[in-house]
């Protein structure tokens, strides 16, 4: 019966991301927020865990303003309870940042066997969080995992790898981060996101975390944020599929070259 | 001559009346029994009060449908060996009926029934219907044996009912032609049948021998009709009763399958109880859709209308049925998921066409147990990418498409420059134009709003549209089970339709159409709905609208199973069509009894696995009957039949237009 904390980032809506079309740079404004598509992989695993094998999974999450509305959705999902801090410091952070802040509140979270992210997220891709919690914990750490198995309290994961399938295992406590292919989450039903309210969601301040707001200055900083533009050519080939084909081909080779 | 009588036991050793009841009783009791389980199984000892309700109404359908069999002889050899088997079994039962009254009741008061000319009308009415009954059986062998129809599924079970069937009706003519062998009697040729035999028996030599052999058929005969009358509660032959109680009960279905129940108020529940919904066990039926599963025949005819059966997909709506008839006999009550009673991808094959039905002879919603188990199944919320994105995207963006609202901006722009004001800036309107998500996000489905604009504005009506405001009307939402989803969304319109001062909505969506019709009006909108086909036929009735270019070419038209057959707006496009063409030609499976594309029951957001697209099989059709133009009614259809005609590479061959477009292109 592992118990399992997730870690669920609140991030922009990235495919509604538009940039500005002057200044190229997104426009935050427009887009709404939702959970990282990776975290939700996550917690669908540690929930497939629980149904199997029982045990409590609990979610925790840290932001600039934390939507409940968002982790309630989590814990529709069937998470038991959330730890969530929000606090304006933390809309500028890096994965030292965030990782720190992540461990404080998984500790809060009581007694764990395992920790699950997503490999990275849907806004910052920097893939840190999972390998950094489990420095901090001092504990395995299995990354870009695509199928996840426990027995005699030992984990076993199947990692997809650039050359091929890795399978690997460790023993528990551990931290596993896990990619889209891993599952598919499963949807709450607007009945069970509204009965969720029941469910607990903790939310602390920086103090009871024991944290300062120094600890929350990020050692890497973004300068600057644009869109790449991307134009279409817009080039029409006409004739015949045979000389089509050979047309394409020419300006394929040529372009190539260009490089 | 002497008075013609009946003569019971005549040529049985006495005391044989006796013995028969005797070696009945265990039958009957057996027959009760399985009565009083399948009882138990349907609940009705808790639904009892239920049965004196509606009354007349009931019965009237009952005696439709049931006594009557008026959707049996809609098929004509399928339909006449019913009738002929059915008038065969009740004549049996009567003239059996009629023995016990003469020889067990009025014998015994000094009386008698069977006599004189009643007897002789009796015997010759009964082996005429004798006749009818194995006719009717011989017309089944064919089908069965010969013809071998596809959707007759062959079971030992109704291998046995026949060969039960055949016996009691062939021992019983040649009993008779035994006993008047032995026994000639003046008015045996009222018994023709038997009379006939008679004369082939004398041949057999001996009195002794027709007599050993005349009594030992006579107990088989007892035997074989005892065991059947016991067996009617453990097999098919139960639909001579369930099929009686479930079209009496028929008035408790919603009245239209375009209607799905309401199981809850989102307005009004407690936030944060937990609702159960739909259904992934027998138990959790009501007692009515359990008795329904009982008065499922296997008769086949919701298979054989079924447009994802025909393209292959895993679902059939009689197996579905008759899967969960099963399991009720087994009188468990498993998971039907967990435990592969039925299959996830049956369930999300279905286009909530209705035309299952519209063809179960008995009443029965195959479609009704296909939508409890999607709402159960998505309210567990394992659902896959495909149909979660469409949910996601309602949920954020309250279109199933996934678009932001920015993304119609440019459309309604052009509508608001062609003239068409918001309903915020007029005082009233005649119509709200309510536009729908696929023609607000869709190009080709643009197309319908334009030409609808156009004759609007031809004909003087006063319309309006929401703009901005309008989303979802839920209806993929409540299809797919996602019932809280629905209900946010439609809550969510009908608070702002109220605010809107027109009297009728107007929509070309057959979906949209649908769900204001029949399913808002739980939540307290009642506004006259019209569809984009009816306003332009009463248009042109009124003369408001004048066709002065008629089509020379030939055109045909598809229904959309939300119009034609759920709604049932089957002439009003007719009238208008044939005003719109010369040559206006119909498909051979047309108004209610129609195919669906393929898009209904939000299938067209998500795929399920199957051999060929309903859409293929319709459009083929549609060319046969050498039509250039496949005219249609619903945005989603149209889609339907871009995919279509682009798989076949029938661009050139035919082309697709919604009515409204037709008839723009006309004035
Ligand atoms: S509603 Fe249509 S698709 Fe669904 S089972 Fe019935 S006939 Fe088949
Ligand atoms: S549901 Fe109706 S149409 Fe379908 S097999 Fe049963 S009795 Fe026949």
């Amino acid at each position: 019966m592992p118990d399992i904390v997730v870690c669920v980032k609140q991030t922009v809506d990235v495919y509604q991301l538009k940039p500005h079309p002057e200044t190229l740079e997104p426009v935050f404004s427009q887009a709404q927020s939702k959970i990282s598509d990776f975290d939700l992989n996550a917690l669908e695993e540690a929930l497939r865990i629980r149904e199997k094998g029982g045990g409590r999974v609990s979610v925790v999450s840290a932001g600039p303003s934390i939507n409940q509305l968002l982790i309630r959705e989590t814990l529709a999902m069937g998470a038991d309870e959330a730890h969530i801090i929000s606090h304006p410091l933390l809309s500028t952070y890096d994965g030292r940042v965030t990782a720190t802040v992540l461990s404080k509140l998984v500790e809060k979270a009581g007694r764990w066997d395992l920790i699950l992210c997503g490999e990275a997220s849907l806004d910052n891709s920097d893939y840190q969080t999972g390998p950094r919690l489990a420095e901090i914990f001092g504990v395995p750490h299995l990354a870009y995992v695509t199928k996840l198995e426990i027995s005699d309290g030992r984990l076993k994961a199947w990692k997809s790898m650039e050359d091929g399938l890795h399978v690997a295992s460790c023993s528990m406590p551990a931290v596993v981060t896990v990619g889209l292919e891993i599952n598919t989450p499963r949807l709450p039903s607007l009945l069970m996101i509204r009965a969720a309210t029941k469910k607990p969601i903790h939310e602390y301040r920086l103090s009871d975390l024991g944290l300062t707001e120094e600890e929350l200055n990020p050692s890497v900083t973004l300068r600057e944020l644009k869109a790449l533009k991307v134009e279409r050519r817009r080039v029409k080939l006409e004739g015949k599929p045979e000389e089509l084909a050979e047309k394409l081909a020419d300006i394929l080779v040529r372009e190539a070259l260009a490089r | 001559m002497e008075t013609p009588f009946r003569e019971t036991y005549a040529l049985m050793p006495p005391g044989t009346d006796i013995t028969m009841y005797i070696v009945l009783t265990p039958f009957a009791a057996l027959f009760i029994y399985g009565i009083y389980r399948r009882l138990r199984f349907y609940g009705l000892e808790t639904a009892w009060a239920e049965i004196f309700r509606d009354i007349p109404k009931r019965l009237s359908l009952m005696a439709r449908y049931a006594l009557l069999q008026r959707r049996v002889v809609e098929e004509k050899v399928a339909g006449l060996m019913h009738v002929m088997i059915y008038a065969g079994t009740i004549a049996l039962f009567i003239g059996t009926a009629l023995v016990f009254i003469d020889y067990d009741i009025l014998r015994l008061l000094g009386g008698s029934l069977l006599r004189g000319d009643f007897y002789l009308v009796y015997e010759f009415s009964l082996d005429l219907l004798g006749l009818a009954f194995l006719a009717g059986l011989s017309i089944l062998a064919y089908r069965r044996a010969v013809r071998r129809e596809a959707r007759l599924r062959p079971k030992l079970e109704y291998l046995l009912t026949v060969a039960g069937l055949l016996f009691i009706g062939v021992t019983g003519y040649v009993l008779e032609g035994l006993r008047l062998s032995i026994n000639p009697r003046g008015w045996g040729g009222f018994s023709f049948v038997g009379y006939a035999l008679s004369h082939q028996m004398a041949a057999i030599p001996g009195v002794d021998t027709r007599l050993l052999l005349y009594q030992s058929l006579w107990w088989s005969h007892a035997l074989v009709a005892f065991a059947m009358v016991a067996m009617i509660p453990y097999s098919n032959m139960l639909h001579l009763f369930t099929t009686l109680a479930n079209t009496y009960f028929a008035t408790l279905r919603p009245a239209t399958p375009g209607k799905m129940t309401t199981p809850f108020r989102l307005d009004e529940v407690d936030p944060s109880a937990e609702i159960k919904l739909g259904a992934r066990k027998v138990s959790e039926l009501s007692w009515r859709q359990r008795l329904g599963l009982d008065a499922c025949t296997d008769c086949g005819r919701c298979e054989a209308a079924c447009p994802a059966y025909a393209a292959g997909t895993p679902l059939s709506p009689r197996m579905v049925v008759q899967k969960l008839k099963s399991e009720m006999w087994s009188g468990g009550d498993r998971d039907w998921f967990e435990e592969g009673v039925l299959e996830e991808d049956e369930i999300w094959a279905c286009t909530t066409c209705a035309a299952c039905v519209e063809a179960c002879p008995v009443l029965i919603s195959p479609l009704e147990y296909i939508l409890e188990a999607r709402r159960a199944l998505t309210l567990e919320g394992k659902l896959e990418k495909r149909k979660v994105a469409m949910l996601t995207n309602l949920a954020r963006f309250q279109n199933p498409y996934g678009f932001p609202a920015s993304e119609r901006s440019s459309f309604l722009e052009e509508l608001y420059s062609m003239g068409v004001k918001r309903a915020d800036e007029v005082s009233e309107a005649e119509y709200l134009y309510w536009i729908g998500c696929a023609s607000l996000y869709d190009s080709r489905s643009r197309e319908i709003v334009r030409s609808m604009v156009k004759i609007l504005m031809a004909a003087g009506v006063s319309f309006t549209v929401l703009g901005d405001d309008e989303i979802c009307t839920g209806d993929p939402a409540r299809r797919i089970g996602e019932e809280g989803r629905f209900q946010e969304l439609a809550l969510a319109n009908i608070e702002r339709l109220k605010k809107v001062k027109a009297g009728k909505i107007l929509v070309h969506c057959p979906h949209c159409f649908n769900t204001f019709k029949n399913e808002y009006t739980d939540f307290g909108l009642e506004m006259e709905v019209v569809h984009h086909s009816q306003l332009i036929g009463m248009l042109l009735r009124e003369g408001r609208l004048r066709l002065s270019r008629p089509l020379a070419e030939r055109i045909t038209f598809h229904d959309s199973c939300y119009i034609g057959r759920i709604n049932n707006v089957v002439e009003e496009p007719r009238q208008v069509l044939s005003m719109a063409s010369k040559d206006f030609v119909e498909m051979a499976r047309r108004g209610r009894r129609s195919f669906c594309c393929g898009a209904g029951g939000s299938t067209y957001w998500y795929e399920v696995p199957r051999r060929e697209r309903e859409s293929v099989i319709r459009l083929e059709e549609a060319v046969k009957t050498g039509a250039r133009t496949l005219v249609l009614e619903c945005p989603y259809c149209l889609q339907m039949f871009n995919d279509a005609v682009r798989i076949k590479g029938m661009e050139n061959t035919i082309q697709l237009r919604d009515i409204s477009e037709i008839v723009a292109e006309c004035l």
